[in-house]
């Protein structure tokens, strides 16, 4: 009942909303060039992905982006996270260096790794693994760190070996946080996919945006950062959901 | 002859200027329950660490059967103060852990740890979350855990220190039912000296830091006990009295050297 009296008010809302906003703009309040109308952005993405079917490409482009650089930024994030557990000296070593890295604006890259990596798919990777990158490491590193001393204790005392007290005990500890480090990674790799595209590409929806933003097309603007709001939205909640169905215990 | 736990002379140093045990002795025979009291920070919990091999060196000798303490002794089971349950294990699997750790086959440890659970009164919660169980049943999962291991030695440190006062009548209750169907060994550590005079064969009393043993009274309460009873046998609360008198001397001649 009050769950589709909420679905209800929400949708209220949103049609008062994009009325409102649909009757100013054919009154003349709002100028088409700063803003758009709701049936234009509506008109926009219809045509694009199923009259011109131009958008379907663009959205691979950065969706494929997007996926591959979350892989091999969390991959490479997990691996040097258990090198660390492994020998902590290591860690204590390269702290300063991860910390400089890390405070850097890593889309301040993205101009470099267009010069190494090209125009294409491999400098989008290059930026958005590089943001995914340190998300998961740091909280790998904080998920392995909370590990009970009790239950530590308690495994040694049961003659726990280190590769046991690896399995039974850090790990199983450390997915909670680090599960948020993933979503968050995920959505970090969109970020550097669709910055760097913004910046300069020759696909994806950044380079449509920024296409359509020179054209002053603002239909398409808005069509668009509406469908990446979408997207990452999706991205976040499956997420959620995997992590509930893995982490039932909390 | 020796004992399941002989301590001749143990002494402990943290450091050059903290010494946590002092020349510390007791021998423990087969079935006894010893426990050890003394104000906190006196080294009670170093005296367990020590015979739980977590501690490796000290002066003086610590044996258990005969044989130094190691790290994973399977003869010996330690529980601690707090539950220390794994929040991702359902009940009977927290229960089982320490026979997962030894290597125990999954069936035996299953159905072993289904018995000990039925026997601490949680039959119908196996696969309960920890987080869903009140203390008691969480610490009563723990006793599970540590009676599952069928070690010859229980080191417990504070178990019921946490509990409501109810509750930890309970639980003692049942630790001594435990104690005396399984046929354990047990030294016990509390800071609470009723619980210690209600459960033991023997207490100890040690004085604050550096611990050293100030007295080792015979409790000759009969057996089987209920510590709900107890609470008002003149017999128990003239050792009380006794103990605690021991206890406060301690406190107030240490109290005495420092000023």
């Amino acid at each position: 009942m009050s769950r589709s009296r909420q679905i209800l008010s929400h949708g209220l809302f949103c049609v008062l909303f994009f009325s409102i906003w649909e009757i100013s703009h054919r009154i003349g309040l709002l100028s088409p060039t700063f803003f758009g109308s709701p049936i234009g952005i509506t008109q926009f993405l219809w045509e694009g992905f199923f009259v011109k079917a131009i958008l379907w490409k663009q959205l691979g482009y950065t969706l494929f982006g997007t996926l591959f650089s979350f892989v091999i930024g969390s991959t490479l994030a997990l691996c040097l996270a258990l090198i660390f557990f492994m020998y902590p000296r290591l860690e204590r070593a390269s702290e300063p260096y991860l910390t400089i890295f890390n405070a850097m604006p890593r889309i301040a890259l993205a101009p470099l790794f267009l010069l190494w990596f090209g125009l294409g798919l491999g400098s989008k990777i290059a930026v958005g693994s590089s943001l995914s990158f340190f998300i998961v490491l740091s909280s790998a590193i904080a998920g392995m760190r909370s590990v009970s001393q009790d239950h530590i204790t308690l495994s040694r005392t049961l003659g726990a070996n280190s590769r046991q007290i690896f399995f039974k005990l850090t790990l199983p500890t450390a997915v909670p946080t680090l599960f948020s480090g993933l979503r968050l990674g995920l959505i970090y790799s969109m970020l550097g996919v669709i910055g760097s595209e913004l910046i300069a590409a020759e696909h994806g929806i950044g380079q449509q945006l920024s296409f359509l933003q020179s054209m002053f097309n603002m239909n398409g603007v808005m069509g668009l950062i509406g469908l990446l709001a979408a997207i990452g939205m999706i991205l976040t909640k499956s997420m959620t959901a995997l992590e509930q169905r893995l982490l039932r215990w909390q | 002859m020796h004992g399941i736990v002989d301590l001749s002379g143990l002494t402990v140093r943290f450091s050059e200027s903290i010494t946590a045990v002092d020349s510390f002795s007791l021998q423990m025979f087969e079935r006894e329950f010893v426990s050890i009291v003394g104000p906190s920070g006196c080294g009670k919990t170093t005296v367990l660490n020590v015979l739980a091999g977590l501690i490796e060196t000290y002066d003086g000798d610590a044996f258990i059967d005969g044989q130094r303490p190691i790290a994973g002794d399977s003869r010996v089971a330690y529980m601690l103060a707090r539950d220390s349950l794994l929040p991702w294990r359902s009940a009977l699997e927290n229960a089982s852990y320490g026979l997962e750790i030894r290597g125990i086959d999954e069936t035996v440890r299953k159905e072993r740890a289904a018995k000990l659970l039925s026997k601490v009164g949680l039959a119908g919660f196996e696969d309960a979350w920890p987080k869903t169980l009140s203390q008691g049943m969480r610490q009563r999962v723990a006793l599970a855990r540590t009676f599952c291991l069928e070690s010859q030695l229980l080191l417990m440190d504070e178990p019921f220190g946490a509990l409501d006062a109810q509750t930890k009548i309970q639980l003692e209750d049942l630790l001594l039912e435990l104690w005396t169907t399984e046929a354990r060994t047990v030294l016990f550590v509390t800071h609470d000296l009723s619980e210690a005079v209600a459960l033991s064969d023997r207490v100890i009393v040690m004085s604050p830091r550096p611990g050293k043993i100030l007295a080792d009274v015979r409790v000759d309460l009969t057996r089987p006990r209920s510590v709900r009873q107890l609470q008002s046998d003149p017999k128990f609360l003239n050792l009380y009295g006794t103990i605690w008198k021991i206890f406060e001397q301690g406190v107030n001649n240490t109290a005495g050297c420092k000023s």
